[in-house]
This record gives C-alpha cells, structure tokens and sequence, in this order.
C-alpha cells in the first residue's frame, strides 16, 4: 500500500497558520502519511529556532508548545521546506532558520503536491 | 474495566491531537498484539482514535467511559 501524501503550503506566521498546519501534520505522520510543508512568504518565521509568535491565552492554555510541536513532526519524518524565493527576498536567511530546514523551489513543490491526496493552504 | 493491558499512557487533560501522538510514541515500545491503555477527557477521542487505527493497522479494541475519563484500548498491530 503506497503512503498517503499532504501537502501543506503555509504563507503567513499566525496562530491559525502555525498550529493548524503543525498539528494536521503530526497526526497524518502518525497515520504513516508522507508530509511535506511549504513555508514562503511570512510563513518562513515558523522556520527559525524559536519563532515570533504571539498566542492568544485562551489558546495557549488549549495547544502544545509550537517548537515541541514542530520537533515532534520533523522525528516523524515530516520535511519543512523553505520557499528559495521568499528566502532571496531577503527578510530571512538561510543561517537564520533551524536546521533541520530544506529548501526548494516552486517546482519541486508542484512536483510533490500534484500527487499528493491533500493540498491545503494557510496564509 | 478489568480488561488487561501491557501499557498505560495518560492522556487526560490534553487537547487534540496530543493523546494520539503520544499513543503514537508508545506503541512504539510495546510488540505486536499487545495493548495500549489510554486514558482520554478530550471528547473527539473515541472517534479519532477509530481512525487512526482504521489508517494504521492498529485495532481499537474498546472504548470506556469512567466519568468523563475515556479509556480507550489499542492493540499494536501484528505484521
């Protein structure tokens, strides 16, 4: 049985658009989905070690720690790529995000989610 | 509620999606047919776990209902 694929493209560092995304991913890893998520734009904030991200009270009381979140995607194999373009416009680079980030180009992205069964976006 | 099991993982107070990712983590430590004890309060639970056992193999082999502590038996899937 070949592996479900979701591919999520995430454009903005909100609340809504760091934990919707996170959270999806972590449980179709868990459900043994192939997971690849595309950040571009502002999305690439989610990307640094500890990201600038305010969170509401009410839902941080209700949500896991955004990094912890993110740690626990990326054992489970999902890969957080980082959009070459949004990097070159130059409000973030490269050395500025974790690691544990690959980047890529559009057409790598179309590659992927053109055969992938679930294709959102979050901006 | 005497049902047995090999492992226990306590779920309780946290929100969806955490139970499953650390049910997740702990079928990892158990062999194939042995069975996972979670304890749950998040409501969606039962249902979820349904699903990711329907995805993965695993079996969801009884959900309870103690108060308003789910708990719910998943066996490892053998194979």
């Amino acid at each position: 049985m070949s592996r479900k694929r979701l591919a999520l493209l995430i454009t903005r560092a909100t609340p809504e658009s760091a934990y919707a995304p996170l959270m999806m991913a972590a449980t179709a890893a868990a459900m043994d989905y192939e997971c690849k998520l595309f950040f571009a734009f502002g999305g690439l904030e989610l990307l640094r070690p500890a990201p600038r991200l305010e969170v509401p009270g009410p839902m941080a009381d209700a949500v896991p720690d955004l990094v912890e979140l993110r740690a626990t995607c990326l054992e489970q194999g999902v890969e957080m790529i980082a959009c070459s373009a949004s990097l070159s416009m130059g409000a973030l680079t490269r050395e500025q995000l974790m690691p544990e980030a690959t980047v890529a180009g559009m057409a790598t992205w179309l590659a992927f989610a053109s055969g992938a069964e679930i294709q959102l976006n979050f901006g | 509620m005497d049902r047995p099991f090999d492992a226990e993982l306590d779920a309780r107070g946290l929100p969806c999606p955490m139970p499953l990712l650390k049910a997740k983590q702990a079928l990892a430590g158990l062999g194939a047919g042995q069975v996972l004890l979670v304890l749950a309060t998040d409501e969606a639970a039962p249902r979820d776990f349904a699903a990711y056992a329907e995805a993965t193999g695993h079996r969801l082999d009884q959900v309870e209902y103690l108060g308003d502590v789910i708990r719910l038996h998943l066996r490892k899937r053998v194979g």
